[in-house]
């Protein structure tokens, strides 16, 4: 079961966006493939809106967090909270897949702060990224006929880069398993990202 | 589908949360009895066994509070059924009476009491460490550190209770309850055995043994630490001790000893470093009583430890108290000698750094972009704040109880707030509550404000469920000791907090069996109070009279401010299809003046800084319409019906 390569990844974004759900299904989908994994979650205790971050290990691992700047992979669903993530966990040279749609906090709505610029968060990012993918996953979902499954594209996404070291069959498995509702839209949505994953320029 | 931890299916391989793989272990090792009273990170063991109580035939309820569930838990053990009480580190404080009049006992059947430890506060309000509690119990606690062993160790845990007749701790902590691992399926050992009440301790014991009269407690307690005396041994047989020696010199003199979570960071840094197996490990799953032979036949092989553990130097400090008489020359290292930090919970980059100073190794340095992109980041990042959801009732009910304070008491009053969302008043902008302390504490410190001298209304928030857990004796002694104290019970019908479990007055069980509804307007005036009212929050004008009418009164008064939770209604409207109406601002009316935002502050609500006006973030709008009651200006008006996304 011991597998010398270990891979590991930070989905980050904002409660309710489904990050639980979505370090679920890949931890399942590594356990399906006779992997070993560790997932954990960090949220505060708000019920929505506060940061949210899943941390994904894969391989020959014990702890459940992944350990500062040694991210693979940052999966951002909302950009601030990817700038966040890829800040504390990204491994230099690590690939940061984000979803450009912001959600902003109660600062921003009230005018207490403003909102950083898309450009600055890319620039920021890119200074210890080797590869960043940017989509509007809401979007992609939403073309699958499924807005709520941002998520779920982003995992396809990140499949679709060919990082995950298990086939991509475990994770539509585990999708059928802990999706209760709306099963061939999620298929569906996972499969819009991986195509964009899979054709999305190297590094 | 079934849930996971029901499958009679051995060997199968599973991604388990935590405290799911403790639900599991407590199916296969015949748990016949589970009691809880939720609190984070622990919530979801009871949870899950709730779940498929009736498939696997287990007893499984939420208790009032904890130590109501421990006593059940002592119960069901008294019974000859093996019981369980979970709850977070501090609401086992509850449990101390119930705890330090069992452990003289002696059951039949294994007695668990799981406690879920929070190290770094996640969660809670403090970062106490409950294996001190078992040791002040003068119980046995036994710490898993993974998720294999989370499972496993319960059996032993449960085995342990039974061979020395005492009540188990299995001391988790938030890192193994709310992380998920592969966990490794076992046997399920369901058997329902025909309930048998034993009165075998005061028949046979108590009284056949003459254990009575004044010098009863000494050898009560006496044969307790015999019982103490058996428990490494037992635990050694269960394999709870585990020890790699290295193979010839250590590398450093270093031997390693860790318990809980932080053995994952141990293995893990020993493993990228390339130490494994050149220095000695010991993982210890058993804390308490210390293990004193297995430790010192380890500790013997080396010239310096590093103690690894979450929580209180505790290991680290009876490894001291050993080494004193037995290995003066030891060299302890750990969270005493500031190898690693006193304070917060434990990390992978922590343990390395430990372990790099004591083996004169290079400590891991920032990478220079990632220095670039820290600094970056921290000008660009705005944080997001702790905030009651859009449509809150809490926020709907704290705002209007505000404005009754301007009304009658020229915005004089003390408030003393209470344990749960609600919690959040205390936070800008509605900065309601001045404190706050334990579950239940509102209205027990402010019967203490109320007589000592401060003429300002005293007034004490409350929720639902922990009215139930702690509120009602404070609340009696307002009645017998004339505390004119105004009590606002926070009442969304749900325990929202740790996850919506149901409370004494949702009409419904753990196991969603229908009950009997306890009001808590019946209580109040059961508890003597003459004042109670009963409002819906969102009908603004009615709760600000309601609190005038409250302070005004003399004695102490109830308002009930009574409206589901706003996430727990839209889950229910999702679910059913229910529409519900979105607000807008109309831009003609909006004179800018920010009230909405800046006093009331829903998340759903924002403000334009260059056209000056508010506007509603439709998303995210549950309908609940008091936006309309707290513009000043009329602006807010229902813009369109809609089902919920």
């Amino acid at each position: 079961m011991a597998l010398n390569k270990t891979i590991e990844i930070v989905i980050s974004g904002v409660g309710g966006q489904g990050n639980v759900k979505g370090a679920q299904i890949l931890g399942a989908a590594a356990v399906k493939a006779g992997l070993h994994v560790r997932v954990s979650d960090v949220f505060g205790i708000a019920q929505r809106g506060g940061p949210v971050l899943s941390h994904i290990r894969i391989g020959d691992v014990n702890g459940t967090m992944v350990d500062m700047h040694s991210a693979d992979a940052v999966v951002g669903l909302e950009p601030m909270e990817a700038l966040r993530a890829a800040s504390s966990f990204l491994k230099p040279g690590g690939t940061v897949i984000m979803s450009t749609r912001p959600i902003y906090p109660v600062e921003v709505n009230t005018g207490k702060a403003d909102y950083p610029p898309l450009p600055a968060i890319l620039d920021a990012i890119r200074v210890a990224a080797g590869r960043v993918i940017t989509l509007d996953a809401t979007e992609v979902a939403s073309c699958a006929g499924i807005p709520m499954a941002a998520n779920v594209v982003m995992l396809g996404v990140l499949a679709g880069t060919g990082m995950l070291p298990f086939a991509t069959d475990y994770i539509k498995a585990a999708i059928r398993e802990m999706i209760p509702r709306s099963v061939e839209e999620n298929i569906r949505a996972f499969e819009e990202g991986f195509s964009i994953g899979e054709s999305a320029p190297k590094g | 589908m079934q849930h996971v931890v029901a499958r009679d299916s051995p060997g199968e391989r599973h991604l388990l949360l935590g405290n799911e793989a403790v639900a599991r272990g407590a199916i296969e090792s015949n748990v016949e009895v589970a009691a809880a009273y939720p609190g984070t990170p622990s919530s979801e063991i009871v949870e899950t066994l709730a779940q498929v109580a009736d498939e696997v035939g287990m007893h499984v309820q939420w208790s009032t509070n904890e130590m109501v569930a421990f006593e059940v838990a002592i119960g069901g053990a008294l019974c000859g059924k093996r019981s369980l009480a979970s709850m977070k580190h501090i609401g086992a404080n509850w449990i101390m009476d119930p705890l330090m009049h069992a452990i003289y006992h002696g059951f039949d059947a294994g007695l668990l009491l799981i406690s879920a430890d929070d190290p770094s506060g996640h969660s809670s309000a403090n970062e106490q460490d409950n294996r001190y509690m078992a040791q002040l119990a003068e119980i046995p606690a036994i710490e898993p550190s993974d998720f294999q062993e989370a499972k496993d160790f319960v059996g032993h845990a449960l085995a342990l209770s039974e061979e020395v007749r005492l009540p188990v701790m299995l001391r988790l902590v938030t890192r193994i309850c709310h992380s998920r691992g592969d966990c490794t399926l076992g046997p399920m050992r369901r058997e329902r055995k025909p309930p048998r009440f034993s009165d075998d301790y005061y028949r046979d014991f108590v009284l056949g043994e003459g254990i009575v009269g004044p010098k009863a407690i000494p050898k009560l307690h006496r044969i307790q630490h015999e019982k103490l005396a058996k428990v490494e041994g037992a635990a050694a047989r269960m394999g709870l001790f585990r020890s790699e020696l290295p193979e010839g010199d250590p590398a450093g003199g270093l031997g390693i000893i860790a318990s809980s979570a932080p053995v994952g960071y141990v293995l893990d840094c020993l493993n990228s470093r390339g130490l494994r197996g050149r220095v000695g490990f010991l993982r210890l799953g058993l804390s308490v009583p210390f293990p004193e032979k297995t430790v010192s036949d380890f500790a013997s092989s080396f010239e310096r430890v590093l103690v690894v553990e979450e929580g209180e130097p505790y290991i680290e400090r009876q490894l001291a108290g050993l080494a004193k008489g037995s290995f003066p020359r030891l060299e302890i290292y750990g969270k005493l000698s500031s190898h690693l930090p006193r304070e917060g919970e434990l990390s992978l980059s922590l343990v390395d750094d430990a372990l790099a100073s004591l083996l004169g190794l290079e400590r891991r340095a920032v990478p220079p972009e990632k220095l670039k992109l820290m600094e970056l980041s921290s000008r660009l990042l705005t944080p997001r704040t702790l905030t009651m959801c859009a449509g809150c009732p809490h926020r709907a009910a704290y705002y209007a109880a505000k404005k009754a304070t301007r009304t009658v008491a020229n915005a004089k009053y003390i408030a003393i707030g209470d344990i749960g969302c609600y919690t959040l008043g205390m936070y800008p902008p509605l900065r309601f509550m001045q404190d706050v302390f334990c579950m239940g504490g509102s209205i027990g410190v402010a019967n203490g404000v109320a007589k000592s001298g401060i003429t300002d209304p005293v007034i004490a928030t409350i929720g639902d469920s922990t009215f139930y857990h702690a509120g009602i004796p404070a609340l009696i002694n307002a009645t017998f000791n004339q505390a004119s104290i105004k009590v606002m019970v926070l009442d969304n019908e749900v325990t929202a907090m740790t996850g919506y479990q149901p409370h004494p007055g949702c009409g419904e069980t753990a196991t969603k069996k229908p009950t009997k509804k306890v009001a808590i307007e019946d209580i109040c005036r059961a508890c003597g109070i003459e004042f109670v009212r009963i409002v819906d929050p969102y009908d603004f004008g009615s709760s600000v009279k309601a609190m005038e009418d409250a302070i005004r009164f003399e004695g102490p008064a109830v308002v009930i401010f009574r409206r589901i939770c706003a996430q727990e209604y839209l889950r229910r409207a999702r679910r059913q299809g229910i529409r519900i109406e979105k607000y807008r601002v109309d831009p003609q009316k909006c004179i800018g003046c920010r009230t909405c935002v800046a006093a009331f502050g829903c998340p759903a609500i924002g403000f334009d800084r260059e056209k000056k006006k508010a506007f509603v973030v439709t998303l995210d709008c549950v309908g609940c319409g008091v936006c309309t009651a707290v513009c000043p200006n009329g602006a807010f008006a229902i813009d369109e019906v809609r089902e919920v996304c």
